[in-house]
């Protein structure tokens, strides 16, 4: 009986695993034999600057990601949770991102930021402000992404705020509200409180999300202006898809998978010691 | 107890199992391979339809080997479909639109055939390719691993009508006529402060191979026709680097480029005096300014001083392989051949407005009334024997990578000083490069 499953996680699971720990120790082109290099491509990582560029790239996405993926989630599942008319189409219509092509989310954004031709600044001049070099300038291409990035996501967070909203009983509201709290204690006394388990997914999705940054960089800037908006996806694709240095590019994805782990674990230690 | 049906059903589905396992087994089996050839083109239509003739009028001809052919397969790249395809053995016998800078990777992995190996290849190559761009073709190794096919030879195009309405009538050769062009030619129509039309638009992107249309053409320019290795050294640390970087960050600084990135092509909208692109652009103008198309004129690339001699431009050729996987490989070279024949010429220039590598594209009549009809193409043509490709190295994604990061932060967005910008290319490549020769020595042990 458990031979299919036994199959399909030597497969899909294991050998990936397997064979990208053996890359780890080689340097290998695709083309040439592997070479066996030991753990150089270990210490070439941790003296490769852009590798921390990256890195510090993922992180300043991730700060500015994250507070705005969970802040903006909360507040429209909040509003979706009253009722207020047409909340079945609005619940539709902030999913409605998450469903479509990345790609295509992408270049529509991409558009949108185009300095010289894009909506956004032509809205911003007609009402006599400077535009803004979204996707050009230094300091802006990553918080312009990770204002994309939690548009195309936030209705995903929203349908699991909405679901943990709902099984909040409304006798704890009528109980509050008799003891006289206002609806801004009930938010932060009730709410989030009871809402803890859903944040703490909330969280971490978005989190394992922000480290996959990927189609973003990739389509809008190319990594650039002066590699600021180069994510650790995009770093290890070029590595191992541009440049095919499949050795590197697999140490590179075990390193991330690490910090991943580790972050996750310490955001759920400090949210979980938070609730108790 | 079993069912009386289900157990007269039990042989019948023991025959199917068994036929299904053995049908099963024949096909993991690889299959014997049918005399034909298989040829790959690029994916544009006018090479779908090139191929198309040229196949057809191959196979009519029954006593030759058939072939057969397809668009490359669609992927990211064309590169990274060949890879997948080399790594699988799965490679056609031969495929055109090769992009030389790859050679060396598929020579590296002995994935690609030597042409000289074959009797006549000195002969078809001294008779067809201009001597000047032979050496360029030719591997480390001694041998030629391409067939030399086409170029699209990159120059400077200019909207005569934004030149005629600022009274300019004198083209740039030199990069400070470029600049003192810029203020006549680049406007504000809204007064905010911006340029509305501009001189250049460079993509910013820094993805590696842009800089083929921009830091690299003008530094093969700059240099009459230099690449980036002399004698297998990084020669990089010149004046002309400099030159060209200043070039470039002059025009960024004084918002004579764009840092933009535009969806839409605002050479065709008459936002920008200038373009560098390749003949193909004129079939584009052709289409989607079929009135005024004739205002579009073509020019040599400015230099940073007037010079002598002609202006070097990059080729951005693209040539013929023959898989090391083929097991007719005499037939695919016939096959080669034929495609690059004097007709089959012609037939790509009517075809695809593409250039045939060939030293009697001006002078043989075979091409006199193609170049006739279309007197732009024939300043491309003269362009062809002052191009270069580039060098050999199995890192050169990795070195125009460096390129385009040193590029994009001294010329761009002023970020680095220029000279310190040159010494980083020339150190991290120097690298690469003393990287692949400790590599090439490994493999001679």
């Amino acid at each position: 009986m458990v031979a299919p499953y036994l199959v399909h996680f030597l497969v899909i699971t294991a050998f990936p695993i397997i064979f990208s720990m053996v890359l780890t120790l080689h340097r290998w082109n695709l083309l040439s034999p592997m070479q066996w290099i030991g753990a150089t491509n270990f210490s070439t990582v941790f003296s490769d600057p852009l590798f921390w560029k990256s890195l510090w790239n993922t992180f300043r996405f991730l700060g500015i990601h994250i507070p705005l993926q969970v802040g903006s989630a909360l507040i429209l599942a909040v509003i979706l949770n009253q009722k207020i008319q047409a909340r079945g189409f609005f619940r539709a219509a902030f999913f409605l991102p998450v469903v479509v092509s990345g790609v295509v989310v992408t270049i529509l954004w991409k558009q949108l930021y185009s300095t010289d031709t894009g909506l956004l600044n032509s809205l911003l001049m007609s009402v006599g402000l400077e535009r803004v070099e979204w996707l050009t300038s230094p300091a802006i291409a990553m918080p312009a992404i990770a204002i994309m990035a939690t548009w195309k996501n936030v209705g995903l967070y929203v349908i699991l705020l909405l679901s943990g909203l709902q099984t909040i009983p409304k006798q704890v509201y009528e109980a509050a509200t008799l003891d006289g709290a206002g609806k801004i204690s009930q938010f932060f006394n009730i709410t989030i409180p009871m809402l803890n388990p859903i944040l703490l997914s909330v969280i971490i999705l978005s989190t394992i999300n922000g480290f996959s940054l990927f189609i973003e960089p990739y389509v809008m800037t190319g990594g650039g202006p002066l590699n600021s908006t180069l994510s650790m996806n995009l770093y290890i694709y070029n590595q191992g898809f541009a440049f095919y240095k499949m050795g590197y590019a697999a140490t590179l994805g075990f390193v991330l998978a690490g910090i991943v782990f580790a972050v996750v674990l310490l955001e759920r230690r400090y949210i979980e010691s938070d609730t108790t | 107890m079993p069912h009386p049906d289900s157990r007269s059903a039990l042989p019948l589905i023991r025959w199917i199992s068994l036929l299904a396992g053995l049908g099963l087994v024949l096909s993991c089996r690889p299959p014997d391979r049918a005399y034909q050839l298989t040829y790959w083109c690029a994916t544009n239509p006018f090479e779908v339809e090139f191929a198309r003739q040229i196949v057809d009028e191959w196979n009519a001809d029954t006593t030759r080997i058939p072939v057969i052919f397809q668009p490359v397969p669609g992927g990211q790249s064309s590169e990274e479909v060949i890879i997948a395809a080399i790594v699988g053995k799965t490679t056609p016998d031969i495929y055109s639109n090769i992009w030389p800078g790859v050679i060396e990777q598929y020579r590296d992995a002995g994935a690609v055939l030597d042409l000289s190996q074959f009797a006549d290849f000195d002969s078809v190559l001294t008779s067809r390719v201009p001597a000047s761009l032979r050496d360029g073709f030719r591997s480390p190794d001694g041998g030629y691993y391409q067939m030399p096919w086409k170029a699209n030879p990159l120059m400077l195009y200019y909207n005569g009508k934004l030149l005629a309405e600022a009274g300019v009538d004198t083209l740039p050769v030199t990069y400070a006529d470029f600049i003192a062009l810029a203020p006549r030619l680049v406007q504000d129509f809204n007064g905010d402060g911006h340029f509305d039309t501009w001189m250049l638009d460079p993509n910013i992107l820094p993805k590696w191979w842009e800089r083929f249309f921009d830091f690299y053409t003008f530094l093969i320019a700059a240099t009459d026709g230099e690449t980036l290795m002399q004698d297998g050294v990084v020669n990089l640390d010149r004046p002309e680097t400099r030159q060209v970087l200043n070039f470039f960050r002059e025009n960024y600084a004084a918002g004579y480029f764009p840092r933009s990135l535009f969806q839409e092509e605002i050479f065709l909208l008459d936002k920008l005096a200038f373009k560098v692109s390749g003949p193909w652009l004129m079939r584009h103008l052709q289409r989607y300014r079929p009135d005024d198309y004739q205002h579009y004129g073509v020019t040599n690339l400015p230099r940073p001083t007037a010079g002598e001699g002609p202006v070097h431009s990059y080729g951005d050729p693209k040539n013929i392989v023959i898989f090391s996987t083929t097991p007719y490989p005499a037939e695919a070279w016939e096959f080669v051949k034929f495609m690059t024949s004097k007709a089959n010429d012609r037939r790509l220039l009517d075809i695809t407005d593409q250039l045939p590598v060939r030293k009697d594209l001006q002078s043989d009549p075979a091409f006199s009334s193609y170049f006739a009809e279309r007197p732009i193409m024939r300043q491309f043509a003269d362009q062809l024997p002052y191009t270069s490709g580039t060098d050999h190295s199995i890192y050169l994604q990795e070195i125009f990578d460096i390129l385009s990061q040193e590029y994009d932060a001294a010329s761009v967005y002023a970020a680095r000083p220029v000279d310190e910008a040159v010494a980083n290319m020339q150190r991290r490549i120097s690298k690469l490069v003393a990287r692949e020769h400790i590599r090439s020595a490994e493999a001679q042990d």
